[in-house]
Parts: structure tokens; C-alpha cells; sequence
């Protein structure tokens, strides 16, 4: 119980010094140009309304995050799609991933490493000895019993 | 950690006035009641931790409903909104891995009843609710993976529609087509934060209250008549003693949590679009992704049925008095199979390029 107690301060006091401190105000970190890239390609692959996949292009050429893709293919498919040359889009679209692997979505924006992360590492730590001592101490509590 | 033995044995004064007030009033000592000692062994405690990472979810799960809007329009940037705060990162990390550490204790408990055979006669209820728990749990699993709203949860959305359609009337409650005033995604939300959590503390409370009716199951080591002496002869300890280990090793699990959190924080994918597929299920459902590419759609109803439906039938296949792993070779042998294809389809899901899922689906 008093473990617990401690873990319990131990994350109270760190909560003020995790508030936001996040990313600007109107920013979606989600967004990046390569996810979507890929949904616009995904898209087109799945013979989708290419007026979706415009707008999917247009939030790409204005992402914050532009790694991963060749921004020049990726400026390329924008403009062949604006002039619905659909086919040509789609092509160019397969070239704006240099690493030819990044088919992959998924995950595509974690939090950096900042105070909070830090704070929990600490606090993990703490936690895991807590835990560690609290059952050695029981084992030879348990010995004592049996 | 001092829990209550039933002795207050080294209080004194307040501190025993105060014991014995709250004892008489809420019974604590009866939970002292004997049990073998072998029952604190790390193997014999996932139970008990699975629950204790459990109820860690349903502490995070609460506090990121307070910010979480199930609408379809703002589910996905509420999670952003959620991921940007540091704090609000931290709890939904520790939710994410915390159902991650859930389903492998889980798991783990499972392998080691089957290992040990606590299925057998009298405890066949105890495995059969313990089988409804694994599928709940794969429900709140499911249903929680669909709630961020990003493009893969758009596509476990997708595949849970689907599903809806193949199971015709059977699948009319997971289906956009049950009513048209709520969505189907505030419809998932309220299985994952009312519905599968109550169902799953009710079977909870008669798992646990059959293991007590029915006691822990034996050391599995020996012959039937060996396994039925060690019991008899067996230390006994206080069950406040199992609580305790149980405890602790929820506290180490709450430290593992907390140091994955802080290594990898939980992530959110693009806002989903809906009819297209490019992305890979979490790892614990990622041995059907290959699955549905080899065999179709179908596959994600069968495989699954397959697999409750083996655990379901267990206790009536196996009804010899044989508990020791050493002298029920083939039921081993056939789990190790069951545990390598779950594996390398795995594998398999994890190196597979998701983009020959698109095309073959496409």
C-alpha cells in the first residue's frame, strides 16, 4: 500500500510539469506528407474519387512533416492530378517514396521524447525497484510463515 | 504491503483499534483463507495480474474519457489533441501498453492452465469462463483499436462492417445499418467503455469466485495419485499472501508500462479513409492479416471460431486424470503447434508488404 502511495504522489507531482506543451496551435502532427501520400495512392490504387485524392495532396504539400517522400515526384503527381491526368498521377505517386518500402501507414506521428517522457522513465523505474523489493520482501515473509 | 492476515499481528494500540473497526465492519480477515503455497508462484499470479493490469486500464481508460469525443468528425483530432499534451501522451501510452501487457498475461495464464491442465474435471467452469474472458478481452482490444479513428482504425472499422455482412443476422448489432440516429463508432465506443468492460468484471466475479469454491488446481507434477498426495500434504498460507504477491507484481507491470511509455509513446496514424486499405492491424491480430490475404474475409470469422471453439471443447476432449505436462505429450505437443502458427503467421504479417494486401484486395 505504501508502494502504491508513493507511485500515486510520484505521478501527482509530475503531472504540473507535464502539461501542454505540445505542438502550435491548428497543427494536426498526424498529417504527415507521407501518410498522405500513401492514402492519395491507396486512393488511386482502389480507383477512388480522384478529387479525394487531390485534397489528400494538397494537405501533403502543406504538411509540416515532409520526410520520407521526393518532394519533387510528389509536386509532380499534384499537378498531373490537378490536370486530372489520373493515370500519370498515379505513376508519378509510386516514385515519391525514395525508400520504394514506405507502402506502410500506420504509425506515423509519436510525440517526441520531452519532460513528460523523461518524468516517466524515472517514475517506471522507480516503480519496477519498488515492486522488485516489495516481492523479495515477501518471499522471506512467505518463508517465515511456511 | 500489510494486508490483512487475520491476525493483526504487531499493532498495537490505534492501529489494532482501527484494524478491528474496519475488520468488524467489512470482514477483511476472511480473506485469509488458506491456500497452497504453491498458488505464489509467478506462474500460478498471472491471473491475478492480468486483473491488476485490468483495473490499471479501466484507471487510465477513465481519465482519457474525459477527453476523448467519440463523433465521428472530431474522434481523431481529439486523440491528436490527447497525444499533444504531455500528459494526456503519457496516460494514452500507458493505456496502449498496458493492453498490450494485458493480453500477454492473458495469454501466458491461459498456457499455463492448459500446461498444467487445470481444465479438467472439477474445474471445467472456471476454463469456459476464462474462455468468455479471452474473447471479451479481444473485444475491448478491437473496439479500442477502431477509437483513435486514424487510417488503420478506419480499416479495422471497415473489416468489422464486413464482418456484419458475412454474419448476416447474427451481425446485425456491429453493423451502421442497426440504427440511424447513433454511429456505429459512438455505438463501439459504448462497448469498449460500458458493455465489454461490465460484462467482462461479471465473468470476472465468477471466475474468481468458482477458483475459490473449486481451490487453486494442484501442483502438476507426477502421477494422478502423486499429484492428489502433494495437494493434501502441501504448506498452506494465507490468501492475503497471494494478494500481496499479485500487488507487487502489478506494480512492476505499472514500472514496465511507464518505461515503454516513456521509450515509445503511443502513436496516431492519418485520419482514416474509408475504403482503402494500407495499413497492418497491432501486433495481437496481426496472425489473421496474412490469413485474410491467403483466404479472404472469411477467414477473419473462421480462424477465430476455431480457436474458441478448440478452447470450448477442451475440457470434454481431454478428460483423462493425467495432469502432468510430461505424460500428456500429444495435448502439449498440439498447443506447441497452435502457439508456432500463431507465430510465424506473425512473423509473416509483420514482413509482409501491406501493399499486396491493396493489391490482391483491390
Amino acid at each position: 500500500m505504501r508502494a502504491l502511495l508513493l507511485v500515486v504522489a510520484a505521478l501527482a507531482l509530475a503531472s504540473p510539469a507535464l502539461a501542454d506543451e505540445g505542438m502550435p496551435e491548428g497543427e494536426n502532427p498526424a498529417q504527415t506528407a507521407q501518410a498522405l501520400s500513401l492514402q492519395a495512392l491507396a486512393i488511386l490504387d482502389w480507383g477512388l474519387s480522384h478529387e479525394e485524392a487531390l485534397e489528400k495532396l494538397d494537405a501533403a504539400l502543406e504538411a509540416e512533416d515532409k520526410g520520407g517522400v521526393d518532394l519533387r515526384a510528389l509536386r509532380a503527381a499534384h499537378e498531373a492530378l490537378e490536370q486530372e491526368e489520373v493515370e500519370k498521377a498515379h505513376e508519378l505517386l509510386h516514385g515519391v517514396f525514395p525508400s520504394g518500402v514506405s507502402h506502410l501507414a500506420g504509425v506515423t506521428y509519436r510525440p517526441a521524447v520531452g519532460v513528460g517522457e523523461i518524468v516517466a522513465l524515472i517514475v517506471g523505474a522507480l516503480v519496477i525497484a519498488l515492486g522488485a523489493f516489495g516481492l523479495m520482501r515477501r518471499r522471506r515473509a512467505e518463508r517465515a510463515l511456511a | 504491503m500489510d494486508l490483512p492476515s487475520g491476525e493483526p499481528a504487531g499493532r498495537t494500540g490505534t492501529a489494532r483499534r482501527t484494524w478491528e473497526w474496519i475488520d468488524q465492519r467489512f470482514g477483511l480477515s476472511a480473506l485469509a483463507y488458506p491456500v497452497p503455497q504453491h498458488a505464489n508462484a509467478l506462474a500460478y499470479t498471472l491471473g491475478g495480474v492480468t486483473l491488476g493490469a485490468f483495473l490499471l486500464l479501466v484507471a487510465t481508460g477513465i481519465y482519457l474519457a474525459q477527453l476523448y469525443d467519440p463523433t465521428p468528425t472530431a474522434a481523431h483530432s481529439s486523440i491528436v489533441d490527447i497525444t499533444e499534451s504531455s500528459f494526456g501522451s503519457l496516460v494514452r501510452s500507458l493505456h496502449f501498453w498496458l493492453s498490450s501487457i494485458f493480453i500477454v498475461t492473458l495469454t501466458l495464464h491461459l498456457l499455463r492452465t492448459f500446461a498444467t491442465a487445470a481444465y479438467k474435471a472439477p474445474r471445467e467452469g472456471i476454463w469456459l469462463s476464462g474462455t468468455v474472458l479471452f474473447l471479451l478481452a479481444g473485444g475491448l482490444l478491437f473496439t479500442g483499436t477502431i477509437l483513435k479513428w486514424d487510417q488503420e482504425a478506419q480499416e479495422a472499422f471497415g473489416h468489422n462492417v464486413e464482418i456484419a455482412d458475412l454474419l448476416g443476422i447474427f451481425g446485425f448489432w456491429f453493423s451502421p445499418e442497426f440504427t440511424d440516429s447513433v454511429s456505429l463508432l459512438i455505438r463501439t465506443y459504448v462497448a469498449h467503455v460500458s458493455i465489454l468492460p461490465l460484462l467482462l468484471g461479471g465473468v470476472v466475479g465468477v471466475h474468481l469466485l468458482l477458483v475459490k469454491r473449486l481451490k487453486i488446481s494442484p501442483l502438476a507434477s507426477g502421477t494422478p495419485d502423486e499429484i492428489d498426495r502433494r495437494a493434501r500434504d502441501e504448506v498452506q498460507l494465507p490468501f492475503t499472501t497471494h494478494l500481496a504477491r499479485i500487488a507487487y507484481w502489478t506494480l512492476l507491470v505499472l514500472g514496465i508500462a511507464l518505461v515503454l511509455s516513456a521509450l515509445r509513446p503511443a502513436g496516431i496514424g492519418p485520419e482514416g479513409v474509408e475504403g482503402i486499405e494500407i495499413t497492418k492491424p497491432p501486433w495481437y491480430f496481426l496472425w489473421l492479416y496474412p490469413l485474410e490475404n491467403w483466404f479472404g474475409l472469411d477467414s477473419l470469422v473462421v480462424a477465430p471460431a476455431l480457436l474458441v471453439a478448440g478452447l470450448v471443447l477442451l475440457p470434454f476432449l481431454d478428460r483423462s486424470r493425467e495432469r502432468d505436462p510430461r505424460r500428456r505429450r500429444s495435448w502439449i505437443a498440439l498447443a506447441v503447434l497452435v502457439v508456432l502458427a500463431w507465430a510465424v503467421l506473425t512473423v509473416y504479417g509483420y514482413v509482409t508488404v501491406p501493399v499486396s494486401h491493396v493489391e490482391e484486395m483491390g
